[in-house]
């Protein structure tokens, strides 16, 4: 899930056009062209999934071009659209409302698929992606990424890309504390040590960055606190059986713990910072001013620094710069977590050209056009082949190598149409603990509750073990 | 017995012509009227009986309600009763109508008002050139002036003593509550600055005669006379207060927490965030009978004025 506009990649870009280009007119999926006629629409993010809005436009443009020459009697029309994802999602939800106005292929975040799915927009795909010759790329999707497309058996969307965490941290500001490298966890405690030694060595500094706070909304909890729960004792957010959410559970116990010591101990970083709307983009910038130690940060991160042209270009980063897991809360199997979260393409119900429609969805999950979306992007390619490229690996080394053994970690996040009030109930709370460290638990548990039980009913929360 | 009718007299044509005439002009002017009509009834009477029959519905912006909504009756209202974060909107929203626009954006514009009426014209015309300036600034801008003004290290944190404090986080409705102030004053100042021309100056210097000092001719003499110009500050005030929601959701989305989620914020929240269009147009109904409520409480202050206006 991208969060900012960051920097454009040219020179890498241009070679992976060149490719793209080659390879335009390989089969993506089909290759029949059977989008006999009509007109196929997407709505589509111009300014947040893409590093720069001069790399969406480039590679819109491309598709564009790659279609004209596959489908030349059908006319795509690319609704691009600015702001962030709920800005986009909002547009979306609203057009949506007449069918006279509803895109045939929307661009969407994997975490608002079950929200058009439980609004019955979504056209089940499930004939498209099970026809291998359809959808080649299908098989090729590790079964965690095509379980974030499916709800309740039925596959509504086809995964674009994504975006797992892991512990990234500034290698000179560790050395200076005292600590060895190569730094690797193997639980919470080791993290909260090595901050607090980078703050005894230099207290100027913020040594632990873990997103906080409504400010960046339901993208802190994939950022931040998702994490926490997903490497802690009891990873259940929301609970498929009762169909309710977690609001007091060890593993929350545990999450809401290490932000209470972390904030108690001085090593988070201020409220200036994390309460930013822009807090997500801030951790790379912040790293490679050496006002940040650690990060538990995205793998899109390394892509800021990678080339000449980025928002923050930084050469020395490939050494300056190492990357963990984040390891699980007390090493317990399987000894990581990620969250993972990323973008999709769906199909909407009222579209009048769903052949039209799916085969845009193949020809944008075509090898060459993942591997594009992937680099200029900052996301790991959904396809297993396509993320262990050379052009993938090679750009921005040996991060994205290194994200890619931590997908195996990757968890995604409730995929419900409630989601967004639980990750607002779960932000305030820890950003609550950000603002008062001496908050009591118990009442921060019981602002949880309470803030879920709010919106959605007393019935529709729990407590677990 | 017969009746006869009266032949028409010239008297008799005499008045029906100039009824004929009316009659045409009246429909002449009522044809005119009709494209105002129909705008006024197509863009806003139809939109908001809309608005208020989706304020009774479970429209949800996305979810299963989405398309298929019902009528809900009272259960949007029952619900919000029962909100304990409506209500602190409710709280806040006053602290922030009151706070930063009746009492200190009047309290300052008319201050500056008052010191502009002592000073030579350049002196006025600068002062009153920076203040308009705020003014003048977009909102947006103001709201990310004000963040940056605020942070840790920032002027604002400097002046308060605490330069490592994050004033927006540690005491955000007050942070918020300044920066709209400082936006809304020179509207208030210049409002008001009009009215203070309007005193007559024979008035204030009988005062002064009588031997009245400063204070004494501005509470029983000046403010008085400008009383009507106060009200309709205030009210201008209020409604352009009671509907922000640019500045707070730039500076803190209605953040940390709920703590700056005035009624505008907490309806965008509902609505956009959480997906409660219905209940989100719920707290929007509710915020325009509050403004409703306020602004009939104004002109009703008003109204001795108006009546000796129209006497």
């Amino acid at each position: 899930m991208k969060h900012f506009k960051r920097f454009a990649v040219p020179a890498v870009g241009a070679a992976l056009l060149v490719t793209t280009a080659a390879c335009s007119g390989s089969p993506a999926g089909s290759g029949s062209g059977s989008s006999g006629s009509g007109t196929v629409t997407v709505l589509y993010s111009n300014n947040y999934v893409f590093n720069s809005d001069a790399l969406a436009t480039q590679w819109w443009k491309g598709i564009a071009k790659q279609w004209k020459a596959k489908y030349p009697h059908t006319k795509l029309v690319l609704q691009g659209t600015g702001g962030t994802d709920i800005d986009l999602m909002n547009k979306a939800a609203i057009l949506f409302r007449s069918p006279s106005t509803t895109p045939d292929v929307i661009q969407l975040p994997t975490t608002y698929v079950a929200q058009f799915a439980g609004s019955s927009y979504l056209e089940p795909l499930n004939s498209f992606v099970h026809s291998s010759k359809a959808a080649s790329f299908w098989p090729t999707m590790p079964a965690g990424v095509q379980n974030m497309s499916t709800i309740d058996g039925n596959v509504y969307s086809v995964n674009a890309g994504n975006n797992n965490t892991g512990l990234l941290y500034n290698k000179a500001m560790l050395t200076r504390a005292g600590v060895k490298m190569p730094w690797k966890p193997t639980n919470w405690q080791q993290i909260l040590q090595v901050a607090a030694k980078v703050k005894a060595a230099d207290p100027g500094v913020w040594p632990l960055w873990v997103a906080a706070g409504v400010a960046a909304g339901p993208t802190n909890v994939l950022q931040g606190s998702g994490n926490l729960i997903f490497g802690s004792s009891n990873t259940t957010m929301f609970d498929t059986k009762t169909k309710k959410w977690v609001v007091d559970s060890s593993g929350i116990r545990a999450t809401l713990e290490f932000y209470q010591k972390m904030f108690k101990q001085g090593l988070g970083a201020p409220t200036s910072q994390l309460f930013r709307a822009d807090a997500v983009g801030q951790p790379p910038l912040l790293l490679k001013q050496g006002k940040l130690a650690i990060a538990i940060g995205s793998n899109w991160y390394p892509s800021v620094w990678a080339s000449p042209k980025s928002a923050a270009p930084w050469a020395a980063a490939k050494t300056a710069v190492g990357s963990a897991p984040f390891p699980t809360q007390n090493g317990q199997t399987p000894g990581a977590a990620s969250t993972l979260g990323g973008w999709a393409y769906a199909v909407s119900k009222a579209s009048k050209n769903v052949q039209g429609a799916e085969d845009f969805i193949a020809l944008a999950s075509s090898p060459a056009n993942q591997l594009t979306t992937a680099v200029w992007s900052g996301f790991v390619p959904p396809s297993t082949p396509v993320g262990e490229k050379p052009l993938f690996i090679n750009f921005a080394p040996p991060f994205q190598a290194d994200f890619n053994t931590y997908a195996k970690y990757g968890v995604a996040l409730p995929n419900n149409v409630n989601f967004p009030v639980y990750a607002r109930a779960l932000n305030t709370v820890t950003g609550d603990f950000a603002q008062n460290p001496n908050a009591s638990m118990s009442a921060e548990l019981a602002r949880l509750s309470s803030l879920v039980s709010q919106q959605l009913g007393s019935g529709s929360v729990e407590t677990l073990p | 017995m017969t009746t006869l009718a009266k032949p028409p007299t010239s008297d008799d044509t005499a008045i029906a012509e100039p009824r004929l005439r009316s009659a045409i002009r009246h429909v002449v002017t009522t044809a005119w009227l009709f494209p105002s009509a129909a705008l006024l009834i197509g863009l806003f009477i139809i939109p908001t009986c809309y608005a208020v029959y989706l304020g009774f519905t479970n429209l949800e912006l996305l979810g299963q309600y989405a398309q298929n909504y019902n009528f809900t009756g009272l259960a949007n209202l029952q619900r919000m009763i029962h909100d304990p974060t409506f209500w602190l909107s409710v709280k806040l929203t006053l602290i922030f109508v009151i706070g930063s626009g009746v009492i200190a954006q009047t309290v300052l514009g008319l201050a500056l008002a008052l010191l502009g009426q002592r000073v030579n014209v350049i002196a006025r015309s600068s002062v009153g050139a920076i203040v308009i300036l705020a003014w003048v600034l977009p909102e947006i801008t103001v709201a990310f002036v004000w963040y940056s003004f605020s942070q840790a290290g920032g002027t604002l944190s400097h002046l308060f003593g605490v330069p490592n404090s994050d004033l927006l986080s540690t005491v955000p409705m007050l942070v918020v509550c300044m920066a709209n102030a400082w936006r809304g004053t020179a509207f208030s100042m210049l409002l008001l600055s009009a009215g203070l021309r309007n005193v007559p100056r024979e008035v204030d210097e009988a005062a002064q005669l009588e031997g009245a000092g400063y204070w004494r001719r501005l509470f029983t003499v000046t403010l008085p006379i400008i009383r009507p110009t106060l009200m309709i500050n205030l009210l201008l005030i209020t409604l352009a207060t009671i509907s922000d929601f640019t500045l707070i959701f730039a500076m803190t989305q209605g953040g940390p927490g709920n703590q700056t989620a005035i009624l505008p914020v907490y309806m965008y929240i509902e609505a956009f965030q959480f997906n409660q269009l219905g209940y989100g147009t719920t707290i929007a109904l509710t915020l325009v009978l509050i403004g409703a409520i306020l602004s009939i409480a104004y002109i009703r202050q008003l109204r001795p004025e108006l009546q000796d206006s129209t006497s």
